[in-house]
């Protein structure tokens, strides 16, 4: 096995397809995670917005947006959106990429919703009590509090994100092509050396070192954010 | 004091949550100056009250002048209710609905503007109504000097130097200017509540609702958070207190209200109200919290 591990790394071309697919699935992963977040963040506000006849109809939009996409798998949702929706030549892995993206919107949502109404309701009450309006006091009050809350959530969402782009490969993947990612270099390096443990564990550790430096850097960041308040 | 126009009025004032039907008629004249403390079993209405008073709570039905402006007025619900109750009987009178329909659509001409208004201008009478509640509801995230000025500067009331100048010369009022910079995690509690005080008074508002302001407080602090409500009091500062604290509505308050099952029961200044209530349960109520 080590033999194998060694003969890999040894060779050029394999180097080159895992470091392609370690590109690849980073550039994925952060363009989907960015669609992620802005969606998210959106669609949160909406939901947690109060109710009157102009927010009604975006927030039941909203609430059908979440429960479809966290209610069926992402590979079926995968499928529909690159085979159906979008089945435009060429857009494949940009449907792709953008399918991952309104995935996650969903998921992040919930995190960033949860994170708001985790701060106490006195604290929107003193905020409108002293004149500010909804929004006034959603972003001066609301959102910094929240954000302690929502940044470990969103470091876990954006990790089960890193690891579902992983089945983007299922679409097809050629090398050169941005859904070629580190699981199509471990697909692709098993057809030259076939011992799947032995591109299972270089890829493996590729994700590893990927989801460790994003734990740190999360990490990093709370503790800032805990500084700040003293 | 009756000469005078009351600058804040409430008529009728009713407010449901779901079924249950916490306020069911209060009238209240608040005249300037005015320092009425409000008293009364919990459960009764007395903080829903309050928060009505700068729609934190929107009232069912009433009205409430601010001011001499009328800022809040639904009489037409109780049109609106007749209809309903007379659509639910088998052979109702057309013409009666009629005339209801009628004096419904005729209230409702009058009040929707009002309504839009006060949507509006909530914001605007809210910096008018300062509160101060029970929890405090400082905001962790900012130091007690921008906890202070936030609202002024972001509202365009004042400057920065201004608030700034204005919330340190408040701070000395209540004995807090060494704790400008500090974040109010590392307060009291009786400090947290002195500096909730003085975050209301730093939009110089017209009156000031406490919603039972010394209720969440170490027995030892109330005594500080009572003193800077008497100097306001004592400034000529328009009050009206929820509480707990017979002393404070004995010696301070020039008005005193007990409110019951919704409604005020009994109003008196502190002498009669203490010495010689009217109210069964009153009476009841006050032999059980003086003993």
């Amino acid at each position: 096995m080590f033999k194998d591990i060694f003969r890999i790394l040894s060779d050029v071309e394999m180097l080159g397809y895992i470091f392609q697919g370690f590109l690849h699935t980073l550039v994925i992963t952060l363009i989907a995670a960015a669609i992620g977040l802005v969606l998210g963040f959106v669609v949160a506000v909406v939901k947690i917005m109060p109710s009157n006849k102009w927010t009604r109809v975006p927030k039941v939009i909203c609430e059908v947006y979440t429960t479809i996409f966290r209610g069926t798998p992402v590979a079926l949702q995968l499928f529909i959106m690159v085979f159906a929706v979008f089945a435009i030549p060429g857009f494949k892995p940009y449907a792709a990429i953008l399918t991952f993206g309104i995935n996650s919107g969903a998921y992040v949502s919930e995190s960033i919703r949860a994170g708001i109404t985790s701060i106490d309701k006195g604290q929107m009450e003193a905020g409108r009590a002293l004149g500010m309006n909804w929004l006034q006091t959603m972003v001066r009050i609301i959102l910094p509090q929240a954000v302690k809350n929502i940044i470990p959530a969103i470091g876990n969402e954006i990790i089960a994100l890193l690891k579902e782009t992983s089945i983007i490969g299922w679409i097809g993947a050629t090398p050169g092509v941005v859904t070629f990612d580190l699981q199509a270099a471990a697909d692709t390096i098993f057809r030259s050396y076939p011992n799947y443990l032995a591109s299972g564990i270089i890829v493996g550790c590729c994700y590893l070192i990927i989801v460790y430096a994003f734990t740190l850097l999360v990490k990093y960041t709370e503790k800032r954010l805990k500084k700040d308040e003293r | 004091m009756n000469d005078k126009k009351p600058f804040l009025q409430v008529k009728a004032l009713h407010k449901k949550f779901e079924k249950l039907e916490v306020l069911k008629g209060v009238d209240l004249d608040v005249y300037k100056g005015d320092v009425i403390a409000v008293i009364g079993p919990s459960g009764c209405g007395k903080s829903t009250f309050l928060r009505c008073l700068n729609f934190l709570e929107m009232p069912n039905a009433g009205e409430i002048s601010f001011e001499g402006k009328i800022v809040f007025k639904n009489e037409r619900v109780y049109f609106k209710r007749k209809m309903k109750a007379l659509k639910t009987q088998k052979n109702y009178d057309k013409t009666e609905f009629k005339a209801l329909e009628e004096q419904y659509l005729a209230l409702k001409a009058i009040e929707k503007p009002i309504q839009k208004k006060m949507n509006k201008e909530i914001d605007l009478h809210r910096q008018k109504v300062g509160m101060v509640f029970q929890q405090f509801n400082l905001f962790p995230h900012l130091t007690v000097l921008q906890n202070i000025t936030l609202a002024p500067v972001k509202l365009k009331k004042m400057t920065k130097d201004e608030a700034e100048k204005k919330a340190m010369e408040l701070l000395k009022k209540v004995g807090l200017e060494d704790k400008a910079s500090v974040y109010p995690n590392t307060l009291s509690g009786g400090q947290k509540q002195r500096i909730a005080i003085v975050r209301a008074l730093a939009m110089d508002p017209e009156v000031l609702l406490f919603d039972e302001p010394t209720s969440a407080l170490d027995p030892e602090m109330v005594g500080e958070v009572l003193k800077v409500m008497t100097e306001l009091a004592k400034e000529g500062m328009t009050m009206i207190v929820v509480t707990h604290e017979m002393g404070f509505a004995k010696e301070v308050a020039n008005r005193v209200i007990f409110m019951n099952e919704g409604v005020i029961k009994e109003e008196n200044n502190p002498k009669d109200f203490f010495e010689n209530p009217q109210d069964e349960r009153l009476k009841d109520f006050l032999s059980k919290v003086l003993k």
